[in-house]
């Protein structure tokens, strides 16, 4: 290649992020907004008309909006804050909270803290319990929008068939168990829950006298009732039979949708989708356990969050505080069944007049705020093996619980709370000092003339000072204070101008230029040891400049994409990376490979990585040999069966694993067919079997096809003449085809066998490594790259995560230098 | 030669039931397992029962006529067995005709064999051998396609199971997964999807990324295969390692760096960015499949077009190209399908709704509470279809094409 091409290419190189820097100037003030309401829902439609009326009052403000998926939200805005692409407002669940409160980017919190930017009047607008689930320590991390907690609907007419009484909201779960007991019949269950989901089970431990959490926020699964009131909810559907074998989240719902099931413990979200398909439907509170505690669901809340990063921080706690409002909480309310939490809509007559909302928020009262908390956002995944040893039988509930409780303590010690970051003084707030009023009952403080607080007077009359928020940095408040009488009288005491000019911590921006100088550096050393090479070879007479010149591009957009997270990655394993430092590292050696080693389950895990892959790829290819041979003779509809055998790869993977999943649930299709009706994922090795099967059912058309291409290759005559020896088919196959596939068959399996080793989808999808049976340790179907995941997302440990990634790396390497060897992979035929 | 024509010659329907009673005695070990599962002891004797009688009337075949009538009897049992199973059975699932069937039909097709002339004890005349064995090559063919039509029609089954139950979804009213199939039929789901602007964004910002990617993908891994497969040079071992080193790093620890590197060079939400980062993610087996496949085509046809007086350029184009094309394009369809159905970059790198592909759109129909599984069945379903127009219109103008015409080595 030309020296000069060569420079242009740098040249150009470095030009494309210049010129995207140069186009982005905004004019208006833009805000992104991430949100998470399902495409095409209500709920969207009624948030873009939110976003709507706000655009219409706030002309100078443009907000762009994105939907993310829910269950990558706190993850995808996680990547983009590292990455300085942070929106400038995200949706929320206080449970996501939860798993955020404790990340620190360069120091940094990804979320602002509130608390200056309201004033108070602004925050008493709000439920105090839906408040409170949106700090995190102290820090006011959103602003909450909406509420769920689970209920009890019921079908009327299979009470009226059955001849039953209606469920009453004073009702004792005896009596609720009766009544299942007696609409069990035929197809229909009494009763619709997931039993083995640790969301349903938590009123029932309330209802039993239990809590998660004692008043300190030490964990206490183990408390009173905890392991009855698990006995009892897995009695309903091994003992008494009212709740089908089984029933997970989306059988429940066909089953309620199909009248197979009376009663549902179920949230508000589904209200709409059950009403859709006219069902006669009622709700009434969950009931009382037998001790005489109410069932106390928990109440997640989910809320808006303003990005740490947001540069117009102003417009967006506005646009926060709109979103919020008694307007648009009351529309969401009445036009998707989402339980408000202002306080002023608890006795709107729009709302208390439709009796679901009103049934929903009467239980909402009586329910728990689930705590914004790192130790619950950690709580599901020891409860989790402790209902999968209960429900196996592999421990009865009071040992399960008492180890669940064990393993979450220490979870919680190895992740103590991080202290609340300071709030920077002056910004949004300014100390005014107020005059006295002897004979005021209590003080109001009015900000541009519209109510800012109230304060109780302290009697005397002297000069007061009071801290006062959600002022506009650069801008002169007008306020004034009246001094309430004891007659009621309002009285003006004192004007004034309050202003700060304090403006808001910025993270640093991110800082590209170091990964530009490393992508420089990675393409000049590239072009170095491209001329290297070839001045080597100048002496023996080889053709290296031409060949290099062809590999050149190829090698050139591998490098420069690839090259520099994998050494970051090697990096990583070797630093004390962690959520509650990112990008602010520091080299600790090998100690997180020390920590991986020694993990309980090391061994268990990859030697069944070893078996998932090598049972895939050896099925992979013989299946898919096998097929592309017999499509290679001739043979009616051979191209209908070839088109229909390629189908499961023409279906997006995670979409064919969601159904498959669907089909090997309890009343999905496999039992259907099977005549049987077992929990073919909750059994270790059941489990381990299947996720084995549907990987074999993705990867089979890829092997099929691919050798298909390569058997086009074999000449014919060789196997005429060898027909006319006398060499029957397995000697022609063993003799002739396996020989001549050899050079598709080496770079199939061996890229066939690093695939199935990283492969990730197929059992996060479908089991998400369980079933978990022991505490801190790999679930029974977790392979390598799935646990890695867990130990990153799950735990933030990106240090211990990226030591295992090495780890795997090195696997995979060692295992690919001595397939190349023994096949000379490297070496052609020609 | 007479006496070794003899000892091979067998009737060709004894030849298939020789080859095809293991796997007829497996599946009914199998289907007796699954009557365990079933804790239906009936169907677990009935089956074993079923598969020892098919095994011993098939060990019996051949021998005397004393043992060849034992062997019709055991055949007759065992498609006896299967009627019984039918009759056992309180509903008549299409899955348990099938599970008769394979007690049934192997059971006839014994009788029928055990009662062929040839069976018999006693030599076989010169005449009667010529004539079978003329017969067997007549037949051969015959039997042979239906083996394979029973081969595929299976695989064939187990690859629909799965989408049937899809279509059913997406045809149901409501949004409901399972319940009986075909029993309302609505497009209400379809009409929804094709009727919102957001599927058609994403269909389009799907064929874009996912034909560049086809494109690039090519023209960077032809060349690189071409020059590993030809050329020898320094530096070739370890390059050809590179490609593959990439993809074994676990690719979602490191998300972030790769973030910041397509963000550093300006590539986020683009679909450029997407093509690039696809193709090299293609690139892997794309250059060791056509190295592979290059090292296949004989040198001597190039170096005969070379001294024909081609370019190098032109032995590429007009040789060694038109050879390779199988592998091309399976490559082709490889780098295609890797971009068409790729999730999480796409999410990652696309911080805005416009830019999203067709699976990222389809992933934003999950709500926080749970599918909309009607149509999300019926979006997979829109999204799969471009795929099979594009494996029909591949097959024929690929595989069937060249193995048809004259090209071959």
């Amino acid at each position: 290649m030309g020296r000069s091409r060569c420079a242009l290419l740098l040249i150009a190189l470095f030009l494309i992020p210049l010129g995207s820097a140069l186009a982005s100037e905004p004019e208006p003030i833009e805000l992104t907004i991430w949100h998470t309401f399902a495409s095409e829902s209500r709920e969207e439609a009624t948030f873009l008309a939110a976003i709507a009326d706000f655009e219409a009052s706030n002309p100078d403000i443009e907000v762009d909006v994105t939907m993310v998926p829910f269950a990558n939200a706190d993850q995808l805005f996680l990547t983009a804050a590292q990455g300085g692409e942070a929106p400038d407002l995200i949706r929320l669940s206080n449970d996501q909270l939860g798993k955020m409160g404790d990340v620190r980017v360069d120091g940094f919190p990804l979320l602002e803290d509130l608390r200056p930017h309201l004033t108070p009047a602004e925050a008493a607008a709000y439920d105090p319990r839906g408040l409170d689930a949106m700090h995190y320590g102290d820090a006011l991390y959103g602003l909450p929008a909406s509420q769920d907690c689970l209920s009890l609907i019921w079908n009327r007419a299979l009470f009226d068939a059955a001849g039953e009484a209606y469920p009453r909201d004073d009702w004792t779960s005896a009596e609720m168990l009766q009544a299942a007991q007696n609409l069990t019949h035929g197809e229909v269950n009494g009763l619709a829950l997931p039993v083995k989901v640790a969301y349903w089970w938590f009123p029932f431990q309330t209802g039993w006298g239990g809590e998660l959490f004692d008043a300190a926020g030490a964990p206490s699964l183990d408390s009173n009732g905890s392991a009855a009131a698990m006995d009892w909810l897995f009695a309903l559907e091994q003992t008494h039979g009212v709740v089908a074998t089984g029933t997970q989240i989306d059988g429940m719902k066909s089953q309620f949708l199909q009248s197979e099931a009376a009663m549902i413990v179920d949230g508000p979200w589904n209200w709409a989708t059950y009403e859709a398909s006219r069902l006669d439907l009622s709700q009434s509170m969950l009931p009382f356990g037998p001790d005489g505690d109410r069932m106390s669901p928990l109440v997640t809340y989910k809320g808006w969050a303003v990005s740490k990063s947001a540069t117009h921080k102003v417009a967006a706690v506005n646009l926060a505080l709109h979103l919020t409002s008694e307007d648009v909480a009351r529309d969401f309310a009445l036009e998707t069944s989402t339980l408000p939490t202002r306080v002023d809509l608890a006795s709107d007559a729009a709302l208390l007049a439709d009796p679901v909302l009103a049934g929903f928020l009467a239980q909402a009262e009586v329910a728990t705020p689930a705590p914004t908390t790192r130790g619950m956002s950690l709580v599901y995944g020891p409860l989790a093996t402790a209902i999968e040893q209960v429900h196996g039988g592999v421990a009865d509930s009071t040992t399960a619980l008492a180890g669940a409780n064990t393993e979450l303590a220490s979870l919680m010690a190895d992740n103590p709370p991080l202290p609340t970051p300071p709030l920077t003084e002056g910004y949004r707030t300014a100390m005014v000092t107020l005059p006295g009023d002897a004979s005021a009952i209590a003080y109001e403080l009015r900000m541009d003339g519209v109510r800012h607080s109230t304060h109780p007077a302290s009697g005397g009359g002297g000069n007061w000072t009071v801290n006062m928020t959600g002022l506009i940095p650069g801008v002169e408040h007008q306020v004034s204070l009246w001094a309430t009488h004891a007659g009621g009288a309002s009285i003006l005491i004192w004007t004034g101008n309050v202003s700060t000019n304090v403006a808001a911590p910025l993270p640093p921006p991110a800082d590209t230029s170091p990964i530009l100088f490393a992508l420089g550096a990675i393409t000049i050393s590239m072009f170095a040891a491209g001329f290297g090479l070839r001045a080597l070879d100048a002496n023996r007479r080889r053709r290296s400049g031409r060949a290099l010149l062809h590999i050149a591009p190829a090698m050139l957009a591998l490098a420069i994409l690839t090259f520099y997270p994998v050494a970051y990655g090697i990096w990583l394993a070797f630093t004390d990376a962690d959520q509650t430092h990112l990008g602010e590292q520091t080299w600790v050696g090998i100690t997180n490979f020390l920590t991986v080693f020694t993990t309980a389950g090391f061994l268990r895990v990859t030697l069944f990585t070893l078996i998932w892959t090598v049972a895939n790829v050896s099925a992979h290819i013989g299946l898919g040999l096998g097929l592309a041979l017999i499509l290679q003779r001739p043979l009616k509809g051979k191209r209908v069966y070839r088109t229909l055998l390629l189908l499961p790869w023409a279906v997006p993977s995670y979409i064919s694993v969601l159904i498959w999943r669907g089909m090997l649930q309890p009343d999905g299709l496999v039992n259907l067919m099977l005549g049987t009706e077992f929990d073919l994922l909750a059994d270790p090795t059941g489990a381990k079997f299947w996720v084995i099967l549907v990987n074999i059912w993705l990867g089979v058309p890829f092997m099929m096809m691919s050798l298909s291409g390569a058997l086009q290759a074999l000449p014919g005559e060789m196997y005429e003449a060898a027909e006319v020896d006398g060499i029957g088919p397995w000697g022609r196959f063993v003799h002739l085809t396996l020989p001549n596939l050899k050079s598709a068959l080496v770079p199939l399996s061996l890229l066939g066998f690093i695939w199935t080793f990283n492969m990730f989808n197929v059992i996060y999808l479908l089991t998400d490594g369980g079933p978990d049976l022991r505490f801190g340790e790999p679930g029974e179907t977790d392979i390598l790259i799935t646990y890695v995941y867990d130990i990153a997302f799950r735990d933030g440990a990106y240090g211990v995560a990226a030591a295992w990634s090495v780890i795997i790396f090195l696997m995979l390497v060692g295992f690919s230098w001595y397939h190349m060897r023994r096949t000379n992979a490297l070496e052609g035929s020609a | 030669m007479k006496g070794l024509a003899h000892a091979w010659y067998a009737p060709i329907e004894l030849r298939a039931l020789r080859a095809w009673t293991p796997a007829i005695v497996t599946v009914n070990l199998l289907l007796a397992l699954i009557g365990f599962a079933r804790d239906d002891m009936g169907l677990v004797q009935i089956h074993i029962a079923g598969a020892a009688l098919l095994a011993g009337g098939r060990l019996l075949l051949g021998g005397s006529r004393v043992a060849l009538g034992f062997a019709a009897l055991a055949f007759l049992f065992a498609a006896v067995a299967g009627l019984a199973l039918i009759e056992q059975m309180a509903t008549l699932r299409i899955f348990d005709i099938w599970a008769a069937a394979w007690l049934i039909l192997p059971g006839l097709f014994g009788i029928w064999v055990a009662r062929r002339p040839e069976l018999g004890s006693g030599p076989l005349s010169d005449e009667a051998v010529e004539a079978g064995l003329a017969r067997n090559r007549r037949l051969k063919p015959r039997f042979s396609g239906f083996s394979a039509h029973l081969i595929l029609a299976h695989a064939v089954l187990i690859v629909l199971v799965p989408l049937i139950w899809v279509l059913d979804t997406a045809l149901s009213p409501g949004n409901i997964l399972g319940g009986p199939l075909f029993d309302a039929i609505t497009l209400d789901h379809f009409e929804k999807i094709l009727g919102g602007e957001k599927f058609w964004v994403w269909m389009r910002n799907s064929l874009i990324v996912s034909l560049g990617t086809t494109l690039l993908g090519l023209l960077l891994a032809v060349p690189a295969a071409y020059a590993f497969s030809r050329w020898r040079f320094s530096g070739r071992g370890a390059a050809m390692f590179s490609f593959l080193l990439v993809q074994m790093f676990p690719g979602i620890i490191i998300l972030v760096p790769y973030f910041l590197v397509m963000k550093s060079l300006g590539l986020l939400n683009s679909a450029l960015g997407l093509i690039l980062a696809y193709s090299v993610t293609a690139l892997p087996l794309c250059v060791w499949m056509l190295k592979g496949f290059f090292d296949t085509i004989p040198r001597e046809l190039e170096e005969a077009a070379l001294l024909d007086g081609c370019s190098h350029t032109q032995v590429f184009t007009k040789v060694v190209l038109p050879l390779s094309l199988p592998a091309v394009g399976v490559t082709a369809l490889f780098s295609f399908l890797a971009a068409w159905n790729e999730f999480l970059l796409a999410l990652t790198f696309n911080t805005s709704e416009d830019m999203y592909t067709l699976p990222v759109g389809l992933a934003s129909m999950i709500s926080a509470t749970g599918q909309a599984w009607g149509e999300f069945a019926a979006a997979s379903i829109l999204v799969s279809l471009p795929v099979v127009v594009l494996f029909i219109l591949f097959q024929k103008s690929l595989i069937e094409g060249l193995s048809s015409g004259g090209v071959k080595g």
